[in-house]
């Protein structure tokens, strides 16, 4: 009787397992970001946040101290001063030391998910949740202003000091007074706003793309449209801005080179893998990565300098600081890698997930 | 291939009714009771055949093979395989239907999970898995979640203000509805708690399974558990109408015979 016994509750405890892993995609898909100081690296990696050395990889700190499946980091955190801050999927923003680790305060107003890093201008904290509201904190975590947006806020704002510059999944731009988070001017851009916008050297224009194929160019005192162009794939990162062009990714494999002055496509280089995190500047190169886990590191003009090809997907936003190029990558045989400018791996770092 | 046969096209079901009536939840409860419906050959099969074995375990001569070959397992065994050809029963013929059903449920799961896309790379699948020219992502993202107190990518809880914690309204529906559906089909002698070992395993079934339904319902997206509940809904009604209900055994203490027999034998 006892052994029959045994084997319901097995049964049913198996049957639970089963269903508990199809729904575990849910929980855990997504891409960690990163960011980078001078010394050292900072970036999501699943249950933790990790600081490593820039110069060896070598770990400084993780937090939390006791990692829990309820808590998982995947929105790059944010350099605030001595504070780094960053949120988590359960609505925790927290403000960790940058030295030591060691969390200083928690923020517990949100109900959403934190997806990508909160903005950090004029001593203030602008941290967007997927509960649709972005909450406008002092340094020591107290709200100051919050806004209702319609639907979630994923990426990271842009400032130009006076006003918060936030795309939603809901299609708009909202401007916002950065002061009391009234709200200057939105407009909808016909799709998904899923990757940050960008914000021109003299701030009068905005580049944003949504997940209709549509790249647009906004004049950020009114939101109205300057031009738009249409691409062959969705775009779901920030463009790379350099000079007099544009270098846009999109999820056709196409890296899209277009006039800033009024969005004309010059080059469409086509790496063959949906190119779908944030690209930089890397000296006078441009440098995006792609799904099949490539590196590709184009000249101005969009002449190939070197590429490097990576185990993993490449979904993350590049970073490159202090000449370091930081790759995170997902589902690789190592998170996180440091290149120079010339492509030479200078540490490659494994972190137990 | 899973993906393909499968779980796309039920996304592409599910956004496809969501596209007509602009809201998930909605969009949930009509898709569930479609497939639901669409399977209910196999379940109306797999319920009438469940009863036929029940009823034999009532036939006089099964029982009397029972007592007489109880020492003797392979003899038992070799019996009661000749009653069952006797008797035109097969007792593989209720499972094949679930058999059949179980990778068809198990993808309209899948797919309610994929459809509930709250993070960036559940998104990207979400706009991989759709039919180009059929639906466009770009005009149904981002879904409305928002059903009642519920959003359908989140956990349920309903907050009652100065209450201190949410109750998780849905989850107890689904213990609910799970405890109906599987109590109401088993036979009052089974239900009314025997000494037999199959009565003993059937009431640990019946307690344990709604009760693992409700944890899931408790921890997962608020879409999941409404997909439980309207299942269990549906399946009550298809029990209703199909065969046998024992709605006595959801009274205290009773363990009365079936109180409906709407069966058609």
């Amino acid at each position: 009787m006892k052994i029959k016994r045994f084997y319901v509750v097995l049964f049913i405890l198996l049957l639970g397992i089963l269903l508990t892993s199809c729904t575990s995609a849910t929980a855990t898909n997504s891409w960690e970001g990163i960011t980078a100081s001078d010394t050292a690296v900072y970036f999501a990696n699943g249950t933790t946040v990790v600081a490593a050395k820039a110069d060896t990889g070598n770990v400084i700190w993780t937090y939390p101290e006791k990692p829990a499946s309820s808590r998982l980091f995947y929105a790059a955190p944010a350099i605030a001063g001595d504070q780094i801050i960053v949120g988590d999927y359960s609505g925790l923003l927290v403000s960790i030391g940058v030295e030591d680790g060691k969390e200083h305060w928690q923020f517990t107003g949100a109900k959403g998910r934190y997806i990508d890093a909160p903005l950090v201008i004029n001593d203030m904290i602008i941290a967007q949740n997927a509960d649709a509201n972005i909450y406008a904190l002092n340094s020591n975590g107290k709200l100051i202003w919050s806004f209702k947006g319609s639907h979630a806020f994923w990426a990271t704002p842009v400032s130009d000091g006076t006003t918060v510059y936030a795309p939603s999944l809901d299609h708009s731009l909202y401007a916002l007074n950065l002061s009391d988070g009234k709200l200057k001017w939105k407009v909808d851009l016909g799709g998904p706003l899923i990757g940050r916008s960008v914000l021109s050297a003299d701030n009068s224009t905005l580049f944003v793309g949504t997940l209709d194929k549509t790249f647009l160019a906004l004049n950020s005192t009114d939101g109205s449209i300057k031009w738009k162009s249409t691409l062959k794939g969705n775009i779901w990162s920030a463009p790379v801005v350099l000079e007099d062009r544009l270098y846009v990714g999109d999820d056709s494999g196409i890296i899209n080179m277009l006039k800033v002055s009024d969005g004309s496509v010059i080059q469409s280089i086509d790496v063959q893998s949906p190119v779908l995190g944030n690209g930089a500047v890397m000296n006078s190169n441009i440098v995006f990565g792609d799904e099949k886990g490539e590196i590709i590191v184009l000249g101005k003009n969009g002449e190939r300098s070197w590429t490097r090809s990576l185990t993993g997907k490449l979904y993350s936003n590049l970073i490159f600081s202090n000449d370091h190029l930081y790759v995170l990558t997902t589902k690789g045989d190592k998170p996180l890698f440091a290149y120079d400018a010339n492509g030479n791996e200078i540490w490659g770092y494994t972190v137990s997930k | 291939m899973w993906d393909s046969l499968i779980i796309t096209p039920f996304i592409n079901l599910l956004l496809w009714i969501y596209s007509l009536v602009g809201n998930l939840a909605v969009a949930i409860i009509i898709f569930t009771t479609l497939t639901r419906l669409l399977l209910y050959p196999l379940t109306a099969k797999q319920i009438k055949s469940s009863q036929a074995m029940q009823e034999l375990q009532k036939n006089k001569k099964y029982l009397e093979i029972q007592e007489k070959y109880k020492n003797d397992k392979e003899r038992l065994a070799q019996e009661q395989m000749s009653l069952y050809k006797e008797l035109g029963v097969s007792p593989f013929a209720s499972c094949l239907p679930t058999l059949i059903q179980f990778p068809i449920i198990i993808g309209l799961y899948q797919a309610l999970i994929q459809t509930v896309a709250s993070a960036p790379m559940d998104l990207l699948n979400l706009v991989r898995h759709l039919y180009p020219g059929f639906l466009k992502a770009s005009a149904l993202l981002p879904l409305n979640t928002s059903f009642l107190w519920m959003d359908m990518g989140q956990p349920e809880r309903l907050i009652i203000p100065g209450l201190g914690f949410g109750i998780p309204v849905l989850a107890i529906v689904v213990v609910i509805t799970t405890y109906i559906s599987t109590k109401i089909i088993t036979p009052p002698a089974q239900a009314g708690g025997g000494n037999d070992q199959s009565a003993m395993m059937t009431n640990m079934m019946n307690i344990y399974m709604p009760l693992l339904m409700g944890w899931l319902a408790w921890t997962l997206s608020s879409g999941l558990a409404l997909y439980f509940v309207v299942t269990n809904l549906i399946q009550i009604f298809q029990y209703a109408i199909t065969g046998k209900v024992y709605w006595g055994n959801l009274l205290p203490g009773k363990k009365a015979p079936a109180i409906k027999q709407s069966g058609k034998k």
